[in-house]
């Protein structure tokens, strides 16, 4: 029932949707072929789980993604050779559904212990001067939703303990856990972020409630978190396989316009890929539904 | 660039704005201009979070306490309160600031005073093992709830004790003392009077032991206050309540003051093998030692068998600050120690071939005649004559007839009958009467006039008229009555003795290299005066300890060195000397009958207790018996051991020597363990009681302590930290007793005993003791509680700064605490004639040696006349533990390295010996994360290999050759096991529940600094209960942890403790050797508690290793750091380069 | 890349940054002869900063056993392999000119630095080797003099606020700073995204990561005592006495009554740890006189000779021996000294005096009877 309703959607929109010139397959059939360029197809409401059956019908884009090898510290050696991506618009907001092959899974982290991400790109503002498609540029900044799997096991619910990381740790006194201090007294809060440095000095976290964090970049070196997340996202491992959905508000300056460009990276954990040291695409020409 | 980062900065706020980011735009710009990243060697733009720091280091208040476990340092430390919780701890800095009531003042080269052991205590104060309230075992609280019953023979039935298996009870402190009363009442009069023997009796105690009850219940009790000294009041406080038990033998047995008698109470500084038991056979004096800071006075320093970098830790720096100042630090031991590296000379020897080393060096300077010869004239007994029908000294009334010498010399005899002045007061040595008349004077031959000559115990030092006397050789003496009897002069005959080591026999025996011998030999007698010796407790646990003081002091003796404060002996284990306040009688024995409640007038002392060496306990409480022999003398006979309350002192039950047999077969005869923690120890997970206390930080009463490694005199005080837990103080505990035993017996003045505590005065008590001290009257409790709440001790007023324990002999020519008033080196006494060290004599460990133990290695020797194994009817051949003893088999050293270890022969060929470390003192606070993620190779805070019992566990280090042909890998687990007949106890072989946890397993780490033949585990770890057994079976992380209590052991199974055993040295037991009493200057003879008694040889074990499991990851494979080739004998090509220095180039430099 | 000028290699070398020196550098001298391994210091830092969630394994200040000692594991031994050796050059004017290659000219293609990253299993154990001695294993017994046939000593470690830090320079995102005011580096814990690549990078293993917050940590050199005049917690908690804190100068403005600039400068008898990483590293070591030299050269460079024979004199040497005795006597830094006779004293910033300890403690010798309070004083009471 939920699902007809959602394929008499799709369909309706890709009718609507004559700019692209691209014929939805019907329900039962084979999902369509790949795409030449990113198209997000417009929908009235967005799905946010790579599970959602949704997902089926909407065509993919496989990106092919090469070592980041212009400044250093660079991936010398490659790794995940493509993403499959799917998009879809609400016509504010933009979902990707990220899927590449990873044969491990890495959501844990610790020294030298690095966890499987990816990020979607965006310039901020699309004209005939293009971000440079690393990190953007001085002036010409860059949006980045970065979906960590780290994050999506604790958006999951995995605790902070130390037995989170370390099973069989045995640490006898934490000072803010001493017995003369009320659990969750705002002394005892105080006490437990004093000892948290990162924390008392309110290092923008990524938002507990979920996997992903906006930041804003102009160039290598320069990425920082937004104020707020305003984006979300999803992500599941399975079968070697990471699916991830991250479902991000349009930049302001993109609303309304029909193409732009987009940008992926993704980091395998298991191979201590991290920051710089990353798999990432060149510029894709992105299709948005066309204006609403 | 910053007119480029400028433009481009400007770009894009303008960009951002126009955007609509405009709240945005700050924050993304923060720390985002493009100088931020052009240099950070330059410049940063956003330090705001460097606050984070400043506000985890700022504290809202701070307090000091003392730290004083038993390791003689005793810190005054600061701790850092934040939100009400401890959260870190430091030095106070401030001992720089102590002065003497003269205004004489330490200086700030004693700074600062802290371990990492205390800096740890915040863990201990609130970690999960903390005794957070009173607990009862729940089968104690049903046996006393039931009324006491007992079986036919007295015994409570079994089921009411299955002790460390058992449930506990959590119990408020009135209801536990509650408890603890009632029981002490009940066991005192259960073994009062003729049904109390009977009940002895049917529990078959020696006859001997039974005897010495007198039919007195109360002696059934036994009390301990672990190492009084470190805590005056609250922990020698034990003794104050076991004197107050003549009133509840005056209850029950309807007695008088007269007649009644306390209860008995346990040594320490002996119990804890660390009276060097020889000090006062040579000089009557409990122990000689110097503060440790007298060593940059000294030319030379021999550090011998003592791991002074790591057990004296914040003294260390006077040793290395010695040593760059000039000082020769020659560094004797049996491995290549912390300590050795400090050392500008080191000699690796065999364990417990000491006294050989010292005899050996001795002999050297004695063929070579480099002994210090005014000195030896002037202070020793060697010239003195010995005859050779009797062995005894020969005796000036014999030679000249007429009657003793009247002394004059610092010295009073006291009159028939006469009771000696309280000990503070002393200023003579004072001597009875009869002692007097029994010892006479002596003889030496004048070798001038060819005459023999008196010696009076006056004439030592300048007052010496000995000049010219016979050293060598034999002479005839004609007596008084007109025979002639053989004499030969002390000297000649150790000279005689000494010969037989050889420096190529020592160097077979010892293993120190003749030509280092020679050497220190030669060295330590050019310069007179000079050495001090700081002599450890390694040498002091073997059996033949005694040996070993009598040696080294012939030594120290013949380099004049003894008594001078840059020339002496230290022996250095133990915070013991309660003698530093010798008014403590003034409160510990005051006279229950007669108190004295007016804060202002002192006590009237009367001493109704008994003391006892606990080596009886853990000998099962049995005397040694030999054949048909009894080698412990009357006056140091045990009672039976019925209730034992102790508190600070793990050592007595947790980390008891042969813990597993005293837990297995001594236990089950006591019917009450009590014990006062803060820390849940292996004394409480085998306890009936234990009394929740306060720890050092919640102190709420003062007390005092002082040091016989410096001169400071330091006072616990009171705390502003609220109680964490339902704590009480020790002493508060004591009290509460007290009021306990007033209402079951109706007497208030059991009340009364503690009436300064209750009315929060026990400063009272401090005062008393304080105002009769001799080093401590002038000083004032207030004055010195407010200066250590600031961190300043005061210092003590001891002779001289440094203090040096025989000064005042050496600089007043005041005679030692001996008959003769000199430094003793031969033993007259009967039980040393029998055991055949008359002479200071090399005796073989009574277990760790390859050879035959306890073996008196010697040539024929005139005046070595030994009672052997067939005149206490027990056949040669007889080597059992027990026998073994009381073994007097006289053998030369070719004969003696030709008879093996009884058990060579069964593959038990390691010496395993079981010394202190720097991550503990004692056990504290070993079992606390930071501190064992940090104790030895093994540490992993967070326990990768589930195998491990903690964060870190128990080691054996071992010759990676010997491990080699074990077939043992470096980190691989053992087993260890010793002598089968009795460990780790008696009847292991039917009792697989027990043997389950006492047997030990634990890694072996391939330890390139230990001999052959020669294996060492450390002390301080806690060892396996069956509750940590439990808890390593059951729990899904392995943590040989205690589910019910929490106890964490550091041992899957079993400890450094499997593999020791009590041993009873006869000559420790005499009723004869003239010494010192503990308190003041009254000399007495026999038995005195941590003077002359037991000291046992918990160093010594002969043990067999085998092979358990794989040391890698959950048994798979090397451990890791071997499997990395970084490991000793597993060096991969990048190690070994490394070691030879082979990554750098500098042949270009030559010499660099 | 930058050139700048590294005194302790007496060479211009390579580095990600150009050459910028604070105003004043934080410093450290410690003694490896006093040191007796208490780990006091690494329990006075953990305690104050280290005792969070995350940072349980974490040692800023470690004390390992050399040569069997490491924290993390193999952490010097694997970077030499790396480096594969390199010469010190000959006299003249290029004396002790460090000719192999620093970390920072050995990096690898698409490497800031050439730094290799510890296993999470590397950080266990942090006493591995704790006083095992190398020479082989003894046989029996032994008798040693200078130097000892077997041997091993202390080695305490803390960051070693580099003048050209690795860590530094490692870092993507610029995260790692040097303070102006004292040259003490540290990671901002704002701005750090917990990219690990100091941990890579730094050839001392002394930056950490916090799985907890995500982010890098290292050893502060305590700034907020630093800011307040006052020796750091691992200095002042050092009992073997072996530390002592304050400032170092470039050797051509050496100032001889500063302590630093007096053992680094103008005594030599201080070297830094593996100069020849290239880092200038500020904490300065007394090199252990009982250890076979070839290794101290490898570990401290070519000036250990010297350094041990003008130890070795101390004894007549008594301003020398009187700054060691002044180690570690007060919680202040002592940024100057002077002996004055038997004494030594040392001064603040201000030129005002914050400790004096005598050459030798004093010996007192009190009267056997004290009149005033009529008792005996005396050693056998």
């Amino acid at each position: 029932m939920q699902d007809s309703a959602n394929w008499a959607r799709v369909r309706y929109t890709v009718l609507a949707f004559a700019g692209v010139g691209l014929v939805l397959a019907g329900c039962g059939k084979p999902a369509p072929a790949p795409l030449t360029e990113v198209v997000a197809v417009k929908m009235a409401t967005l799905p946010t789980t790579p599970a959602d059956p949704v997902w089926k019908a909407v065509p993919a884009y496989d990106a092919a993604l090469i070592p980041q090898d212009l400044v250093e510290p660079r991936l010398m050696v490659p790794s995940t050779p493509t993403v499959r991506v799917q998009a879809l618009t609400d016509g504010t907001r933009v979902a990707f559904r990220l899927s590449w092959v990873d044969s491990t899974m890495d959501d844990l982290p610790g020294a030298a212990r690095f966890t499987d991400a990816c990020a979607v790109q965006l310039p901020q503002v699309t004209g005939a001067n293009v971000p440079a498609p690393q990190m953007g540029e001085s002036g010409m900044p860059v949006e980045v939703t970065y979906w960590s799997a780290a994050w999506q096991a604790k958006a999951n619910g995995r605790g902070d303990s130390i037995q989170v990381y370390y099973p069989n740790a045995s640490v006898d006194h934490y000072p803010f856990e001493a017995h003369s201090l009320t659990k969750g007294s705002p002394e005892q809060l105080e006490m437990a972020k004093r000892y948290a440095p990162a924390r008392a000095a309110n290092r923008n976290e990524h938002p507990l409630d979920r996997p992903v964090q906006d930041l804003l970049a102009e160039g290598p070196g320069t990425l920082t978190p937004m104020p707020e997340t305003r984006s979300n996202g999803s992500g599941t491992w399975a079968a070697s396989t990471w699916s991830v959905v991250i479902t991000k508000p349009l930049p302001e300056l993109l609303r309304g316009q029909a193409r732009s460009q987009v940008a992926f990276a993704v980091w395998n954990g298991k191979r201590q890929e991290v920051g710089a040291r990353k798999m990432r695409s060149v510029w894709i020409p992105l299709a948005l539904g066309g204006a609403s | 660039m910053n007119l480029e980062g400028q433009q481009t900065r400007r770009e894009f706020l303008q960009w951002a704005t126009a955007a609509g980011f405009g709240a945005f735009v700050l924050s993304a710009t923060r720390g985002w201009g493009l100088e931020a990243i052009e240099n950070p060697l330059a410049f940063y733009p956003n330090r705001d979070w460097e606050r984070t720091y400043r506000d985890l280091f700022h504290p809202d208040s701070t307090f000091h306490f003392l730290c004083a476990p038993n390791d003689t340092h005793n810190c005054l430390l600061k701790a850092h309160v934040r939100s009400g919780v401890v959260t870190r701890i430091g030095p106070s800095m401030r001992y720089g600031e102590a002065t003497d009531q003269d205004g004489n003042g330490a200086s700030h080269r004693w700074d600062p005073r802290v371990c990492q052991k205390g800096l740890a205590l915040t863990r201990r104060f609130y970690g999960d093992r903390r005794v957070r309230h009173c607990m009862v075992r729940a089968g104690f609280k049903r046996w006393v709830d039931a009324g006491f019953p007992r079986g036919a023979d007295g015994r409570p039935p079994l089921e009411y004790f299955n002790r460390a298996r058992d449930e506990w009870l959590r119990m408020t402190h009135d209801e536990a003392a509650s408890i603890v009363a009632s029981a002490l009442v009940n066991i005192a009069t259960t073994y009062t009077g003729e049904q109390g023997k009977k009940y002895l009796e049917a529990q078959h105690y020696d006859p001997a032991v039974i005897e010495a009850t007198k039919g007195i219940g109360t002696q059934v009790l036994k009390f301990r206050g672990g190492m009084p000294l470190l805590g005056m009041t609250r922990i020698f406080g034990m003794y104050r309540m076991a004197n107050s038990m003549a009133l509840l033998d005056a209850k029950i047995r309807g007695v008088g003051p007269d007649q009644a008698l306390g209860a008995r109470g346990f040594d320490n500084y002996s119990w804890h093998t660390d009276l060097p038991p020889g000090h006062p056979m040579v000089t009557g004096q409990q122990t000689v030692e110097f503060d440790l800071n007298s060593v940059e006075l000294a030319k030379t320093v021999v550090v011998w068998g003592m791991n002074w970098i790591t057990t004296k830790m914040p003294d260390a720096h006077w040793l290395t600050e010695a040593r760059l100042k000039g000082t020769k630090v020659i560094v004797i031991a049996c491995e290549y120690s912390a300590t050795a590296t400090k050392g500008d000379e080191v000699i690796v020897v065999r364990p417990g071939t000491t006294p050989a080393l010292a005899l050996g060096i001795s002999n050297v300077i004695m063929r070579e005649k480099l002994y210090d010869d005014e000195y030896v004239r002037q202070w020793t007994d060697l010239p003195l004559l010995v005859r050779m029908d009797t062995l005894k000294m020969l005796h000036a009334q014999d030679v000249f007839g007429g009657t003793p010498a009247v002394l004059k010399n610092q010295t009073r005899v006291l009159a028939e009958g006469e009771k000696a002045p309280p000990p503070g007061t002393h200023t003579d040595i004072l001597l009875t009467a009869a002692m007097r008349k029994e010892w006479g004077d002596n003889v030496w031959w004048d070798r001038a006039a060819g005459v023999p000559r008196a010696l009076t115990r006056d004439d030592v030092g300048k007052h010496s008229n000995v000049r010219d006397p016979l050293l060598e050789g034999a002479i005839e003496v004609q007596l008084a009555d007109g025979s002639k009897v053989r004499c030969r002069p002390v000297f000649d005959l150790v000279r005689e003795y000494v010969a037989h080591f050889d420096p190529k026999t020592v160097e077979e025996l010892t293993w120190a290299p003749a030509v280092a011998v020679e050497k220190l030999a030669r060295h330590l007698a050019a310069a007179p005066g000079t050495t001090l010796f700081a002599i450890g407790m390694g040498p002091n646990q073997f059996f033949n300890s005694d040996n070993k003081d009598r040696a080294t002091f012939l030594l120290a003796s013949l380099t004049g060195n003894v008594g001078k404060i840059a020339g002496n002996i230290g022996s250095y284990a133990g915070n013991y000397r309660v003698a530093l306040f010798n008014g403590a009688p003034q409160y510990i024995n005051e006279n229950p009958f007669d108190l004295e409640l007016d804060p202002a007038k002192p006590a009237r002392p009367k001493q109704y207790w008994r003391a006892e060496s606990a080596h009886y306990y853990n000998h099962e409480d049995h005397p040694l018996r030999v054949g048909n022999k009894l080698l412990t003398g009357k006056g140091h006979m045990p009672c039976p051991t019925k209730s034992m309350w102790f508190a600070n002192a793990n050592s007595i039950l947790g980390n008891v020597k042969w813990h597993y047999n005293t837990v297995v077969n001594m236990l089950p005869k006591i019917e009450m363990v009590c014990v006062n923690e803060w820390w849940w120890s292996t004394s409480c997970e085998w306890a009936d009681v234990v009394f929740a206390v306060d720890s050092w930080a919640e102190l709420k009463h003062p007390d005092m302590t002082a040091s016989i490694t410096n001169s400071f005199l330091n006072v616990f005080p009171r705390t502003p930290l609220p109680r964490i837990f339902e704590t009480k103080g020790d002493i508060e505990v004591l009290a509460l007793m007290g009021h306990k035993l007033a209402e079951k017996t109706g007497d208030q003045r059991f009340a009364d005993m503690w009436k300064f505590v209750d009315a929060n005065q026990t400063d009272v008590y401090l005062q008393r003791i304080l105002s009769h001290s001799s080093n401590t009257k002038g000083y004032d409790i207030g004055p010195l509680e407010a200066k250590a709440k600031e961190g300043v001790p005061a210092l003590m007023m001891n002779r001289t700064y440094p203090k040096a324990v025989g000064y005042e002999q050496t600089a007043d020519s005041r005679p030692w605490y001996t008959k003769t008033g000199r430094l003793e080196f031969y033993r007259e006494e009967d039980e040393f004639i029998a055991a055949g060290e008359n002479l200071p004599v090399h005796r073989e460990p009574i277990d760790s040696t390859f050879y035959e133990p306890n073996v008196i290695v010697s040539a024929k020797h005139e005046a070595l006349r030994p009672e052997g194994p067939e005149s206490y009817g027990v056949p040669l051949t007889d080597l059992s533990c027990e026998t073994r003893c009381g073994r007097n088999v006289v053998k030369t050293w070719a004969e003696t390295k030709a008879s093996p270890h009884p058990l060579a022969k069964d593959g038990y060929k390691f010496i395993f010996h079981t010394p202190k470390y720097r991550h503990g003192s004692h056990t504290l606070p070993i079992d606390t994360d930071m501190v064992a993620m940090l104790f030895g190779p093994f540490g992993d805070i967070y326990r990768r290999d589930t195998r491990m019992p903690f964060v870190s566990e128990g080691y054996v280090d071992i010759n990676p050759n010997d491990a080699q042909a074990l077939g043992v890998d470096d980190g691989d687990y053992v087993w260890i096991d010793s002598d089968p007949s009795d460990r780790p106890f008696r009847g292991w072989q039917q009792n697989p529940k027990d043997y389950a946890f006492a047997r030990l397993i634990c890694r072996a780490r391939y330890y390139p600094g230990t001999p052959r033949g020669v294996t060492r585990m450390w002390f301080n770890m806690y060892g396996s209960t069956p509750g940590s057994v439990e808890g390593r079976q059951t729990r899904v992380d392995g943590l040989a942890k205690n589910p019910r209590t929490n106890y964490q052991a550091l041992f899957r199974s079993g400890s450094h403790q499997s593999a020791t055993r009590g041993w009873l040295k006869p000559t420790w037991m005499t009723d004869s050797l003239v010494r010192k009493d503990m308190f003041g200057q009254t000399v007495n003879k026999g038995f005195m508690p941590d003077v002359h008694c037991p000291t046992g040889a918990p160093r010594e074990s002969i043990v067999k290793i085998t092979r358990a499991e794989a040391g890698g990851l959950e048994g798979k494979g090397l451990w890791r750091p071997a499997a990395q080739g970084l490991r000793p004998h597993y060096e991969n090509a990048a190690m070994q380069r490394f070691l030879s220095g082979g990554f750098i180039d500098t042949s270009a430099t030559g010499k660099g | 890349m930058a050139r700048v000028r590294n005194w302790q290699i007496n060479r211009e070398m390579s580095y990600w940054y150009p050459e910028h020196r604070p105003q004043r550098q934080f410093a450290a001298v410690f003694d490896t002869n006093k040191c007796i391994a208490c780990q006091t210091c690494t329990l006075a830092c953990k305690t104050t900063w280290t005792s969070g969630r995350g940072q349980e394994y974490m040692l800023w200040n470690n004390v390992e056993t050399k040569p069997y000692g490491f924290y993390p594991l193999g952490w010097d031994v694997k970077l030499l392999e790396k480096i594969d050796g390199g010469a010190w050059s000959g006299a003249g004017k290029d004396a002790h000119r460090y000719e192999g290659r620093t970390i920072f000219e050995a990096a690898q293609a698409g490497e800031r630095v050439l730094g290799w990253r510890p296993e999470d299993y590397d950080y266990a154990f942090p006493n591995v080797g704790e006083d095992d001695c190398a020479g082989g294993p003894i046989e029996s017994g032994a008798f040693m003099e200078m130097p000892h046939a077997q041997w091993f000593f202390y080695l305490a470690r803390i960051c070693n606020h580099c003048t050209f830090p690795a860590c530094l320079a490692s870092c993507p995102r610029g995260s790692i700073y040097k303070r102006p005011e004292d040259g003490i580096v540290l990671i901002d814990q704002e701005r750090c995204r917990g990219y690990q690549e100091c941990v890579k990078g730094c050839p001392y293993k002394k930056t950490f990561f916090n799985p907890s917050t995500g982010t890098s940590e290292k050893c502060i050199g305590c700034f907020p005592k630093i800011e307040m005049g006052e020796a750091p917690q691992c200095f002042v908690n050092c009992i073997g006495k072996i530390r002592h804190v304050g400032f170092v100068s470039l050797p051509e403005k050496a100032r001889p009554d500063n302590p630093i600039d007096y053992l680094v400068h103008v005594r030599k008898v201080a070297l830094p740890l593996y100069p020849q990483f290239g880092l200038e590293p500020n904490v300065y070591y007394i090199p252990p006189i009982h250890v076979p030299r070839k290794f101290l050269l490898q570990m401290f460079g070519p000036a250990v000779d010297a350094a041990i024979e003008t130890y070795k004199n101390a004894a007549d040497d008594p301003d020398l021996a009187g700054l060691l005795s002044l180690f570690g006597s007060t919680h202040h830094i002592v940024h100057s000294f002077k002996r004055t006779g038997k004494d030594v004293v040392g001064f603040d910033d201000k030129g005002a005096e914050v400790v004096r300890v005598p050459m030798h403690e004093p010996t007192y010798i009190r009267k056997a009877y004290d009149e005033v309070q009529g008792v005996v004083r005396t050693n056998c009471p």
